[in-house]
């Protein structure tokens, strides 16, 4: 089915700030359902809450803009009742990696068949610039006047962590091509995807800007040494952060879905099964 | 002679097999015709501390236990020191002569059938190990009360089943050694028990099981749930009918995934239901006030147990009515079910996925671990009488698109909006957990802020008008005292109108199911037809009684509240009652 960029753009206008970091990722995820050519009723964006969360009302799709953290159980929820649809997940670092960290972790574990974006600005937004579970120690925001004193979470490490989860990729906001291939490679991937995007807060976070990235980021595809299966290359090179920054594809397998694992969804979608003629009756013996 | 009507309690040391026993000699009551109530008591361990299980049976009707029991197994020597208060002279007591070496059982000056079976030989004999000793209990017990071997024989058989043709030999084997033992014996002992002829079949169930049957024959097709007592008996019974009744099942990393996982499969167009206890319920609240706001159907099981916090993890509580009436910030339609007994359980449960969809919002059905872990004798459920009704789910050819959108929140007269579900053509829209317009999107605008509001409360308006029953009175009609209750209240209530036929008082019981939203017409028309009135409820505070107060300006003459973690008992309830006449 063919999509046009215009097929993908709602009646709302981007309340966030100009120049913001989300713009690409919304763009990301605008050309990456363009060049998916699928209907646009059968994608389901579910976003949190924080700068992120917006995202979901600039996509002309189904979805749902939920509560702080929890994009991911409502996501599988819909995954569940359709397995069908094109499931995209998109939180922030605070939304994702903070208040919904303990989701992250386990939904990993599953290796549902739907993709994951976070917005990682290294700082919150919306609530006016404190620091996120990303922010580098030592930054001052307005939570952490003297200098953040944790050690920051690095998602692309936790993730190469959990044996679960077998796509594994960072993007930048920055870099709106490279992105969307990202992310079209995610929702085409069989499996649970994380894109972990780079995003500049304009606003809040000085330290991380577009020239911070831009004189960093380098492409994995473009190094010919760089090989996406081996996880132990991957764990080096999500550790660089200083000198230079690695974007792409960290790692990418193939394993078991979660859904593998449930016949019910075999035979159709839950959501297309007979529900107003089911008999329990040859369930009474046990209770007999 | 004592027919058809008496009290049987087992207990002993948890990992004796308690529950499994009583299960079992319920079964073979029912088997035969008869009507049990069976309720267990167990302290929040794995092995160790006090268990017991009792039951009743009655010819016609048992929604309760009692304080007298009239048959006790003790599985140990404590067994007969606790339960001493609850004997009265003629009652029999089995136990095993190995515990009372020392010492032979007492029970203060009460005249007891001393009933010795030598339990722990005949396991011995029969090399099984240290369990085995409840089924010679069992045994024993029907020999006692004169019920024929062929029933109890028939039901071991069923349960143990054809897999393992050993087990259920030695299990036979066991039941009949304690059977022989007692059989012709002990004269003096009144109370009989005899299966009716042509027995009618019926199920023996819990209110938990109660319920995941209820939701699985209202087509639920997605349970999430966290393990927490007293409601983690759907999780392990659903999760058990996973791939037999074409369901997913996900015990989910806490409640908050859980109910959240639920509502997104609403979201999407499939009925889901979670269920937890008042710690999970607190984890949830956020969540509940998403699926209200963004109008999607979720149905949520909140089973008491005293609290605060962890508080006593496996006993019973009505404490948190007003929990479940206010949980979550801000104002949004809820629909608040309290089943009281088995039956209701399963009928309510099939209800809540009905009036979730129908009217777009959270149903939580309040009930307890009496009523959850309470196992009952009932008739087969009547499922032709059960309709789905998926409310208003636009079809495909019908949607129409407006500026960009689905119009999902649009504003209608009985409050309810036509929904799309993902997937259908041009009938996208967002679904909000932010104040929105008719549309989805993002409103901060005070007039559409009131209008979405009050549409949301329409729903409630047409629920009272459509769906919200009335209070149902048992007993006779114009009773001096009427009993005032929700949910388990039921159970003794009903137990204690009959007993109170028997002793020529009146009494009978007004039971609510639907607390929120409560018809209140309905309900001042049933305080009209009343005199004493007496309301019953398991919290201190009172909050049934509050409730009712604040919504209908009712106003009781007493009350009977207990916040201990134990069910009411019909003979107490009795002697309050008489105290208004």
């Amino acid at each position: 089915m063919s999509i046009s960029l215009l097929d993908t753009q709602t009646n709302q206008t981007p309340n966030w700030c100009p120049g913001c970091g989300d713009f690409g990722v919304l763009m990301g995820v605008k050309k990456a359902l363009v060049a998916l050519k699928r209907s646009l009723d059968e994608t389901y964006v579910v976003s949190g809450i924080g700068c992120s969360g917006k995202i979901s009302h600039y996509i002309n799709s189904y979805g749902f803009e939920g509560i702080h953290g929890r994009t991911l159980p409502i996501a599988t929820g819909v995954h569940f009742a359709n397995h069908t649809l094109n499931v995209v997940a998109i939180s922030g670092d605070g939304d994702g990696y903070g208040i919904g960290m303990e989701h992250f972790m386990h939904t990993m574990r599953r290796n549902l068949n739907m993709t994951y974006i976070v917005h990682n600005n290294q700082v919150y937004g919306l609530t006016k610039g404190q620091y996120s579970p990303t922010t580098a120690p030592g930054t001052a925001t307005s939570s952490s006047p003297y200098g953040a004193v944790e050690t920051p979470v690095n998602p692309i490490i936790l993730a190469l962590a959990s044996d679960g989860i077998s796509f594994i990729a960072r993007g930048f906001a920055g870099d709106i091509k490279h992105l969307h291939t990202l992310i079209l490679e995610g929702m085409k991937h069989r499996g649970f995807a994380l894109i972990d995007v780079l995003q500049p807060c304009v606003t809040f976070n000085k330290i991380n800007t577009y020239d911070f990235f831009k004189s960093r980021v380098y492409k994995l595809e473009e190094d010919s040494t760089y090989d996406k299966t081996n996880k132990q290359q991957a764990m080096e090179r999500a550790r660089e952060w200083d000198e230079r920054i690695a974007t792409g594809i960290f790692y990418q397998t193939e394993q078991p879905l979660y859904e593998d694992a449930l016949p019910a969804l075999h035979r159709a979608p839950l959501v297309e099964h007979t529900i107003d003629t089911v008999d329990i009756t040859p369930l009474y013996s046990e209770f007999m | 002679m004592q027919l058809n009507k008496c009290q049987w309690k087992i207990g002993g040391a948890a990992g004796f097999g308690i529950a499994t026993t009583g299960l079992i000699f319920s079964r073979i009551c029912a088997r035969g015709g008869l009507k049990t109530f069976a309720y267990p008591e167990y302290p929040s361990l794995i092995r160790g501390g006090h268990n017991t299980y009792q039951v009743v049976i009655n010819e016609k009707q048992a929604t309760s236990q009692l304080h007298d029991v009239h048959v006790l197994v003790a599985l140990n020597k404590e067994t007969v020191e606790l339960h001493a208060d609850e004997l009265i002279s003629g009652s029999a007591v089995i136990f095993d002569p190995h515990d009372f070496k020392e010492q032979a059982p007492t029970a203060a000056d009460k005249e007891i059938v001393w009933v010795p079976v030598e339990m722990s030989r005949m396991v011995k004999e029969h090399q099984s190990g240290t369990v085995g000793r409840n089924i010679v209990g069992v045994g024993a017990s029907f020999a006692l009360l004169r019920y024929p071997w062929e029933i109890v024989e028939e039901v071991i058989r069923d349960w143990f089943g054809t897999k393992k043709p050993k087990v259920t030999e030695l299990n036979i084997a066991l039941t009949k050694a304690g059977y022989d033992a007692v059989k012709g014996k002990y004269e003096q002992f009144a109370h009989r028990l005899q299966s009716q002829k042509q027995p009618k079949k019926q199920l023996i169930v819990s209110g938990n099981t109660a319920i995941a049957l209820g939701a699985l024959k209202a087509g639920m097709k997605l349970y999430a749930a966290y393990p927490m007592t007293p409601s983690s008996d759907i999780l392990g019974y659903l999760s058990k009918q996973e791939r037999v009744m074409n369901i997913v099942v996900k015990h989910t990393e806490d409640e908050i995934a859980a109910i959240n996982m639920a509502i997104g499969a609403g979201a999407a167009g499939v009925r889901a239901m979670t269920a937890t206890s008042g710690g999970g319920f607190a984890l949830m609240v956020e969540a509940l006030g998403m699926a209200g706001i963004a109008e999607v159907p979720v149905v949520v099981v909140l089973g008491q147990r005293p609290g605060p916090s962890t508080g006593l993890p496996t006993w019973t509580s009505q404490g948190d009515l007003r929990f479940a009436l206010h949980a979550s910030q801000g104002e949004f339609p809820r629909i608040v079910l309290a089943p009281g007994d088995v039956e209701e359980c399963f009928y309510m449960t099939f209800e809540a996925f009905n009036l979730a969809e129908k009217y777009q919002t959270p149903v939580i059905i309040i009930v307890d671990k009496y009523v959850q872990e309470s196992w009952q004798s009932i008739p087969l459920f009547d499922e032709k009488q059960l309709k789905i009704h998926r409310g208003k789910i636009i079809p495909q050819k019908e949607i129409v698109r407006e500026n960009g959108s689905f119009k999902r929140h649009a504003y209608t007269e009985d409050g309810i909006s036509p929904r799309t579900l993902p997937g259908m053509q041009n009938g996208a829209y967002l679904s909000s957990s932010y104040e929105h317009d008719e549309y989805g999107h993002t409103t901060e605008d005070e007039q559409e802020t009131i209008k979405q509001n009050d549409k949301r409360f329409q729903k409630m308006q047409t629920c009272i008008e459509q769906d919200a029953k009335a209070p149902v009175l048992y007993g006779p009609k114009n009773a001096d005292v009427t009993i005032v209750g929700f949910g388990s209240t039921k159970l003794p209530a009903l137990e204690t109108v009959r007993l109170a036929q028997q002793q020529n008082f009146s009494v009978n019981y007004l039971h609510f199911v639907y607390i929120d939203p409560l018809p209140i017409t309905a309900v001042i028309d049933a305080f009209k037809q009343t005199k004493k009135t007496l309301c019953v409820e398991g919290n201190k505070l009172g909050q049934f009684e509050g409730w009712l107060k604040e919504q209908a300006g009712i106003h009781m003459d007493a009350h009977v509240r207990s916040y201990g973690g134990r069910p009411f008992y019909p003979e107490a309830l009795l002697a309050k009652a008489k105290k208004l006449l």
